[in-house]
């Protein structure tokens, strides 16, 4: 649909784009690839985001008409409830509109100035609707530390009993110091292993063990194939299983046999206590739980 | 699917939830932009700058959250959105497809190689099949034709003496049937019978005369009970009726007692004609009073089922008859009248003197030969079984045929009935 667009803003829409995501990285990049990121650019999207800065109104009623349905459904994933969900896709919807070029200058002064069209217009109101909810999230929900906290925490100020990690007084202190501090360099070593994983591997673990995704949604998010994300998780465990161990043999001066049975314990009490918060709190879902963890983080 | 975790790995990394290690959060303006957090969950973003939003995404919650839920609610949309513009153009209007499209996809080479092979094989079967059923078709007639020409043939067996010709040719209805009115069926109609069906051209005359005669029959026994022996008006109508001129040879149909089988000119001998006619009309009739009375003290089950294969047979007779029909439907009192000469005219089989008798019984034809009614289908090459009136043989017998009981209740004395390629000889 022919969109009233001049052609210089489409090609400085198209420039930054281009330097945002090539060139800043890449420099040299070649022409070829310089032309394959311009052919993949979604142009029908940015002509209709384009003709709406401009101040198109038949553009706006064909965004609103298009992506109406996009908009409230990322809302509702955003919401706790239908209401809250039809006020902020409202929200999206003013900020968007009052994104009109400034009759002073023309330039665009709103959210719609920086979509580049790389990736879909739709998707980008998804971030856009994703990135609004958080922010209200933190504006108005109070966090509330829950009683659980991290589980190597936990682990590590439990006071053992004769059976084993238990959060019971221990007989004898000093094996119950002794046991808590072996819990602490656990968690300690498994963090320090995590951390020193690749960036995709990094992400791969936390998306699947932190955000509570399948695998196969972890492998869309990095991109690839659920059989794949399964063979870099095994690979990343092994990784990760030599690293802990090395840790805690040569930092911690264990043993082999006392590093490997105190991952046994570790791993058997954690168990148990992922099956006890699982029962007395079933309403709570993985990326609630994070979300309460990530309370208790200080803001950046 | 998952492969082999290291479970105690995965335990711990379950319980810690990945979050041990993870960096604080960053600020607002160091989390990624919604366009580059709807490119990254596009796989939209060069390689470069992938690597370098997937380093933060694995320290920031917050976008990775957003990312996640990109992901999951575009799905398909995204991997469609993902492609270059053209490509999703094409593929569009790919899967748009027209009539147009889909019959040239239908008649493309590659289907119509396979195809063509196919339905050359079908036309080619149905042609046969089609030339298969007219070549029946035109062999039925035939048959028809070679039967006729073969009772037409002297010395057969079956060839109906010039008295009787008409009567044996064409076997119709018994006496306990009523005048069928159906129309023939095929020449591949049940058996019963058809062997003797070796009729001349005028076989739709010879099945409706046949039909008359024997519920005349019926009729006149009814009356020999209850009223004077006078023959009904249309007895003596067909009797005094002159045979139809067009529909039978002089051959099979005699109209004068005489072997040469000429007509009596004079009305003299059309007198004597007649007269014979009505006593040979009696005595079939009481022939058939005691046939009646015979089968009344049958068991009910028998007479009632013979009645029925009665009525069976009969139609099937006539459609016998009809199938050999040129057309020709003679008026009840010609027929009438040739059965009457049938009956009268001489006997066969040879020295048997002149009070030989015909009857039809259960759809067979006997000859009376002594005190024997002899089926005309009848050789001495036969094997033939002998049971005895009233035994148990006689009652499986005549429950597994039941013309033969029918023929036995009907006929006095010895019967030797030929039914199912087998002759039977019930005393």
């Amino acid at each position: 649909m022919p969109r009233p667009v001049e052609d210089s803003a489409l090609v400085a829409r198209m420039r930054s784009s281009l330097e945002k995501y090539l060139l800043r990285h890449r420099p040299d990049a070649p022409a070829p690839e310089v032309a394959k990121f311009l052919d993949a650019l979604h142009a029908d999207d940015l002509l209709l985001v384009l003709a709406c800065e401009h101040g198109d109104e038949a553009a706006w009623e064909d965004l609103m008409r298009g992506f109406r349905s996009t908009v409230l459904s990322a809302a509702r994933s955003a919401s706790t409830g239908e209401a809250e969900a039809e006020e902020l896709a409202d929200s999206v919807w003013a900020e968007l509109y009052g994104t009109r070029v400034r009759a002073s200058d023309g330039r665009p002064a709103g959210k719609l100035a920086y979509y580049s069209g790389c990736g879909s217009l739709g998707g980008w109101l998804r971030a856009v609707v994703g990135q609004l909810g958080v922010d209200r999230h933190r504006r108005v929900a109070k966090l509330v530390q829950t009683e659980e906290a991290s589980d190597f925490d936990r682990l590590a100020d439990s006071e053992p009993t004769g059976d084993g990690w238990r959060p019971a007084t221990a007989p004898d202190p000093e094996r119950a110091l002794s046991e808590t501090e072996a819990a602490r360099a656990v968690a300690d070593a498994l963090a320090r292993s995590v951390a020193q994983l690749d960036d995709e591997d990094r992400l791969l673990v936390r998306l699947y063990y932190f955000d509570g995704l399948r695998l196969k949604e972890a492998g869309a998010v990095l991109g690839v194939h659920e059989a794949t994300a399964s063979r870099r998780l095994t690979r990343v465990h092994g990784e990760m299983r030599k690293r802990v161990e090395t840790i805690l043999t040569s930092e911690c001066g264990w043993t082999r046999e006392e590093t490997a049975a105190t991952l046994a314990q570790a791993a058997a009490l954690l168990d148990t206590d992922l099956a006890s918060l699982v029962t007395s709190e079933p309403g709570v879902a993985p990326e609630g739980r994070a979300g309460a963890v990530e309370a208790r983080q200080p803001d950046g | 699917m998952k492969q082999e975790f290291d479970k105690q790995l995965d335990s711990l990394l379950r319980g810690t939830r990945g979050g041990a290690g993870e960096v604080r959060r960053a600020a607002a303006a160091e989390h990624l932009s919604p366009d580059e957090l709807s490119a990254y969950a596009e796989n939209a973003l060069p390689q470069a700058a992938r690597s370098l939003y997937t380093a933060h995404l694995a320290d920031c919650s917050d976008c990775r959250r957003i990312v996640t839920t990109v992901v999951l609610a575009s799905g398909a949309e995204v991997a469609r959105e993902a492609r270059p513009a053209g490509v999703a153009d094409v593929s569009r209007a790919a899967s748009k497809s027209s009539w147009g499209a889909r019959l040239a996809a239908l008649f493309s080479p590659r289907v119509m190689a396979y195809a063509a092979p196919v339905l050359a094989v079908a036309i080619i079967g149905a042609v046969a099949l089609v030339i298969l059923r007219g070549r029946q078709g035109s062999e039925a007639p035939n048959v028809a034709q070679r039967s006729d020409e073969e009772a037409a043939r002297p010395g057969s067996i079956t060839q109906p003496s010039p008295s009787a010709g008409t009567l044996e040719a064409a076997p119709a209805a018994n006496i306990d049937a009523p005048a069928p009115q159906t129309q023939g069926s095929p020449a591949a109609a049940p058996g019963v019978g058809t062997a003797k069906t070796e009729t001349t051209t005028n076989a739709p005359v010879k099945v409706k005369e046949m039909a008359q005669d024997k519920s005349n029959e019926l009729a006149d026994a009814d009356e020999f009970k209850t009223a004077s022996p006078v023959p009904k008006p249309e007895v003596a109508a067909a009797a005094a009726a002159p045979p139809p001129a067009s529909s039978q040879p002089a051959e099979a149909v005699p109209v004068a007692p005489t072997s040469t089988g000429a007509r009596a000119p004079a009305r003299e001998a059309d007198d004597r004609e007649v007269s014979r006619q009505r006593r040979s009309a009696a005595d079939n009739a009481r022939e058939a009073e005691r046939g009646e009375d015979a089968r009344r003290d049958a068991p009910e089950p028998e007479r009632g089922r013979a009645m029925n294969n009665n009525n069976e047979r009969a139609e099937r007779r006539v459609y016998d008859g009809k199938t050999k029909s040129d057309g020709n439907v003679p008026s009840e009192t010609e027929g009438l009248a040739s059965a009457r000469k049938r009956q009268g005219g001489p006997a066969t089989g040879g020295g048997r003197g002149a009070a030989s008798e015909t009857r039809f019984v259960a759809g067979h034809e006997f000859r009376r030969q002594g005190n024997a009614w002899v089926d005309v289908n009848y050789r001495s090459s036969m094997s033939t079984v002998s049971v005895r009136r009233g035994s148990d043989s006689f009652r499986s017998l005549a429950a597994d045929i039941p013309e033969v009981g029918r023929a036995a209740g009907q006929l006095p004395g010895t019967v030797v009935i030929v039914a199912r390629g087998r002759a039977y000889r019930i005393n």
